[in-house]
């Protein structure tokens, strides 16, 4: 690192200590910066020479982003009738002219590079090395000899330099606009002969590599940094080596003209033959260069020129400015740059007061300079970070096709935003530096274009393509249930936002970051999102080798097709089933039982899905994603209907009969169907189960259910003692009310009189109706038919399509079953509610009766007695009945209706005697007791 | 505890076709899961998939913490009960599931 730190303090510009914040006393851009410095302004008109006579930088940045948007990897690295590689040969080439020596060459390309760009700024492996002396030019020499001192801080002329660029930066427009006239070496001269026009001078630098020898002559005002003796700050031996290397390097790109057509962008990390010498004179005749990566040196120096001056930050930025030229070494580029710095030193030094100097000068070969086209400070220096050598090994601006570099050239110096690592660099520069200063970026400005487009596109190509499902419903269910429940919601909410709807980030992207900001940029990226869902669609899902854009090979196994563990092989033959002896009891084992379960969830999971997806002649068929697609809609085009239906009417007949309500079972053994019930899951998936039936199934269900009412373990009394068997039988019991009654309700709610009387007659004679009515289903199902019952007789239940002149005969019937009920329960109504048949508060810990028969949850128990008493009360078809019943239940009445503090349960007492037309609420009735 | 051999079923051949059947058969059910770690889990079975992912309601964790005495080299096992109303639970650290035993 020594080393280095020398070598950087021999940087022009770099190294040079800023004390004086220049004034600059004019509005040029590079006055905005406020740099002092005249080395800082000596790189700067450096810079500017080469953003200028490399517009190339611009084009190669153009070419980058080109690569890096289309990503095309056809370009062979090695194939020699590659522009870039001819052009990359010709680096290598001019350089060998330079040194003479294809083993320095080699040296340097092949160890002193740092390939990985990181290894420089880490360790700065690869030191620069003493050049051969027979190289160093004399000037350098002169240079280090010189006496007269070589004050880094008196060469912040600030001033001056900015004076001086003043002068220059209109004309740098004019170099650029110049720019496709090729200027070669001779027009060169011969522009250098106006020495009063800067333009040429700043467009071009030329000069043979004796020129630049001159350039370091002492008796130009900035001379390199002087030999140890006379510097004001000490500098080691591997200082002045690392100096006198660059001098050399110098010298080496010195006599390349920049020429606008040259476009090679030395990006040597990338080249893996880089190291080799080039056939000698193979590419003589090639002798355009430009120093597009100059551009990015000079970023670093324009950014070392905004960081705050001082002491310690020079030894930074000497740090950062040797660890690029670590990076760079054996770049002609680079060499390029420093050549420029000197040069431009050089006409600085005209502007001074020395005029010998000057004249000396003049009469030197033509010596140009371009001051650098600055359009925009941060924006050239993006555009010329993104040519930096630190790129991951992943280059994918690799892949330029010839087309692609041929079409750059005519981009010419367009703004482009900062893409590829550029950023990176920019970090890294940033950090360069002890910078003090908050930075004010925002997040996003800070990690803005860290990606190339490319490169995000790339990203969201491959995630959408892992999102594109043939069966949106099975593989990313949740989501589209909660956006199709949520799309209402948004519509309405971002009404304003110009987002398409049901697109994702990817698809965003995609389509909002196009280049231009057309509509019709816009439609072409929607039909490329089409056409890659589409693309994906068609593939294979799974077993194929590799993803496009995925970057390598992927592994075969994945989400949706998991690497297969295990081979299990179900019973195959028949045999195996009948050898259970199990088959022909009618007793169904627990699993069986389940599993029961699970195919009746299996089906109706089915018929959802194929009900939501609808017939296949109402699906919209071209729309791509639509979201009810399924596999078995899309294949059938013309018969599909009736396929569908037909499929629908197989799941619906697999599903009865894993239902197993109409399996005929003795009377003396639990029903399958009521097995069924006793699991919860099976108690919830009735709801869903009915959705799917016929009419007929629904009744015959129902009946099976009323008729098996005895089996079903929710109408059994309740546990007596433990706890948690009580607490889960209320749940259980809670469940069915919640999803078993409700649908049946709904079902019978619909039934014509003889329905209900039919459903009446198998309760009673198959139930008791005092332990019926005293269960909570079973008082609910009583309820439930005593309402409907009611409803027919008063003809304001017909809504259900039942006719409203009921036959005489039923009507009959129906006060029979009535009568017979009502007598059934007989001097056991006021039994019926829990709160009184309830154990004792001390032997029930569960809620249900926490205190003495009057806590909130025994009295919502209470509510399903009120009502179904209510119901038989509306239905009294005597006044006796209506007697009996007050009487029996007048305790209860009163009960109830001195803890008037509740309002709930008076509520039910007010409803059972509205319902016996008294006329009369519990208050009253309380009262009326005298009590 | 989980019965890996498969029973026949009566009437369908393919009862439990594969192993995991039977944790199919144990969906909504509270189930009994051995984690690795000493940690058992009871919980209401609500999801789960090949990698034996479970998603599992109300949920009780137990997990068993040894705690050695530093002076006396004595080992103090305790259980600390943890409760989640919902817990996914990643299938790399199950042992067993157990499916709840029935009368």
């Amino acid at each position: 690192m020594a080393s280095f730190f020398g070598f950087e303090t021999t940087m022009p510009g770099r190294g040079a200590p800023r004390p004086t914040a220049g004034g600059g006393t004019h509005n040029s851009r590079r006055g905005g910066r406020g740099g002092g410095d005249a080395f800082g302004e000596e790189l700067g008109g450096q810079f500017e020479a080469d953003s200028d006579d490399a517009f190339s930088g611009s084009k190669l940045d153009e070419q980058m982003e080109r690569k890096f948007a289309y990503g095309q990897h056809e370009a062979g690295v090695d194939e020699g009738n590659n522009d870039i590689n001819a052009l990359e040969d010709d680096n290598e080439d001019l350089n060998d002219e330079t040194f003479g020596d294809v083993a320095s060459d080699r040296d340097k390309l092949g160890n002193d590079f740092d390939f990985s760009a990181g290894n420089a700024r880490i360790s700065g492996a690869p030191l620069p090395r003493d050049p051969p002396s027979q190289y160093r030019p004399a000037g350098v020499r002169a240079a280090l000899t010189d006496d007269r001192g070589f004050n880094l801080q008196r060469m912040d002329a600030a001033g001056e330099a900015e004076q001086y660029r003043d002068q220059w930066e209109p004309n740098a427009r004019e170099s650029i606009q110049r720019r496709p006239s090729e200027l070669n070496r001779d027009n060169l001269a011969e522009i250098w002969t106006k020495p009063a026009s800067p333009t040429v001078q700043d467009m071009h630098m030329n000069g043979a590599p004796q020129f630049q020898q001159q350039h370091y002559s002492p008796q130009l005002g900035y001379p390199p940094p002087p030999p140890p003796s006379q510097q004001q700050r000490p500098m080691s031996v591997s200082d002045i080596e690392a100096m006198m290397l660059r001098m050399q390097r110098a010298k080496v790109d010195h006599r390349h003209a920049t020429d606008p057509d040259s476009v090679r962008t030395p990006r040597e990390p990338t080249r893996p033959n880089q190291g080799f010498p080039p056939p000698p004179g193979m590419y003589n005749h090639l002798v355009d260069m430009n120093a597009p990566i100059n551009a990015a040196e000079l970023e670093a120096e324009y950014r070392a020129r905004q960081a705050p001056r001082g002491h310690p930050q020079q030894q930074f930025m000497n740090q950062h400015s040797a660890m690029a030229m670590a990076m760079r070494q054996g770049s002609p580029p680079l060499q390029h740059l420093q050549q420029q710095h000197l040069q431009q030193q050089q006409q600085q030094q005209q502007h001074r007061p020395q005029g010998a100097l000057q004249n000396e000068q003049m009469g030197t070969p033509p010596r140009i300079e371009s001051p650098i086209m600055y359009p925009d400070a941060d924006r050239g220096y993006d555009d010329h970070h993104v040519q930096r050598g630190p790129r991951p090994p992943m280059q994918l601006g690799n892949f330029l096709p010839q087309s692609h570099h041929e079409h750059q050239h005519q981009r010419g110096n367009q703004n482009r935003p900062m893409q590829g690592y550029a950023r990176m660099d920019q970090r890294y520069v940033h950090r360069a530096y002890p910078d003090n200063r908050p930075d004010i970026r925002t997040r996003e400005e800070k990690y803005k274009g860290t990606m190339t487009q490319y490169e995000k596109e790339l990203i969201a190509k491959i995630q959408i393509s892992q999102l594109v499902t043939d069966n949106p419903y099975r593989d990313d269910f949740y989501y589209i249930v909660y956006t199709s429940l949520t799309a209402a919601n948004e519509q309405a909410a971002d009404e304003s936002g110009k987002a398409p709807k049901g697109l994702n980030w990817q698809q965003s992207l995609l389509m909002d970051q196009t280049r231009g900001n057309g509509p019709n940029v816009t439609n072409r990226m929607q039909q490329q999102m089409q056409r890659l869902i589409e693309g994906r669609k068609a593939k294979p899902k799974g077993n194929s080798l590799s993803l496009e854009g995925a970057l390598g090979k992927i592994s075969l196994s994945s989400v949706r097709n998991p690497r297969q563990l295990l081979q299990v092989k179900g019973p195959s033959s028949p045999k195996d089933g009948k050898a259970l002896s199990a088959h022909d009891s009618p007793l169904l084992t627990t699993k069986q039982l389940l599993r029961r379960i699970e195919n009746v969830y299996s089906k109706v999971l089915e018929l959802e899905i194929m009900k939501r997806a609808g017939p296949p002649a109402a699906r919209v068929e071209n729309n791509v994603d639509d979201a009810t697609d399924n596999i078995e809609g899309r294949d059938e085009a013309k018969d599909s209907e009736q396929e569908w239906t037909a499929r629908f009417e197989e799941h619906r007949a697999n599903m009865w009969k894993e239902l197993g309500v109409s399996e005929q079972v003795p009377l003396n053994y639990p029903h399958p169907f009521t097995a069924l019930l006793a699991f919860g899951k099976g108690k919830k998936v009735i709801p869903r189960v009915f959705r799917f039936l016929t009419r007929d199934q629904s009744l015959a269900l129902i009946s099976t259910l009323l008729s098996r009412l005895e089996t079903l373990d929710v109408c059994q009394p309740p546990a007596a003692g433990a706890g948690a068997a009580t607490s889960a039988h209320a749940a259980d019991v809670e469940l069915f009310m919640a999803n078993v009654v409700p649908t049946v309700v709904s079902v019978v709610m619909e039934c014509p009189l003889f329905v209900v009387n039919a459903c009446m007659r198998i309760l009673l004679e198959r139930h008791n109706m005092v332990w019926l009515a005293k269960s909570k289903p079973g008082l609910a199902f009583l309820t439930m038919f005593l309402s409907r019952a009611e409803m027919i007789k008063q003809g304001a239940g017909a809504g259900g399509g039942s006719d409203f002149s009921v036959p005489e005969q039923e009507l009959h019937m129906w006060t029979e079953i009535y009568n017979f009920l009502f007598a059934s329960l007989h001097n056991h109504f006021s039994s019926l509610f829990p709160s009184s048949s309830s154990p004792p508060p001390s032997l029930t810990p569960n809620t249900e009766a926490v205190s003495a028969g009057a806590t909130p949850a025994n009295v919502a128990g209470d509510v399903y007695v009120w009502q179904f008493l209510a119901a038989l009360a509306v239905g009294a078809t005597t006044v006796e009945h209506q007697r009996v019943l007050l009487t029996e239940v007048r305790d209860k009445v009163l009960e109830t209706a001195r803890r008037s503090d509740d309002a709930k349960s008076l509520a039910n007492v007010d409803l059972f005697l509205n319902a016996l037309g008294l006329g009369i609420d519990a208050r009253q009735l309380v009262n009326m007791s005298g009590f | 505890m989980a019965d890996p051999a498969p029973t026949t079923g009566a009437s369908d051949t393919r009862d439990t076709a594969e192993p995991l059947d039977l944790v199919r058969l144990s969906l909504d059910e509270r189930v009994y899961v051995k984690m690795r770690g000493d940690r058992e889990l009871k919980g209401r079975l609500h999801a789960y998939d090949q990698h034996m992912n479970m998603v599992l309601g109300e949920a009780e964790e137990f997990v068993t913490v040894v705690d050695v005495n530093e002076d006396t080299y004595e080992e103090v096992v305790r259980i600390v009960k943890k409760e989640h109303e919902m817990l996914f639970v990643r299938g790399d650290g199950v042992i067993l599931i157990s499916p709840p035993t029935r009368a």
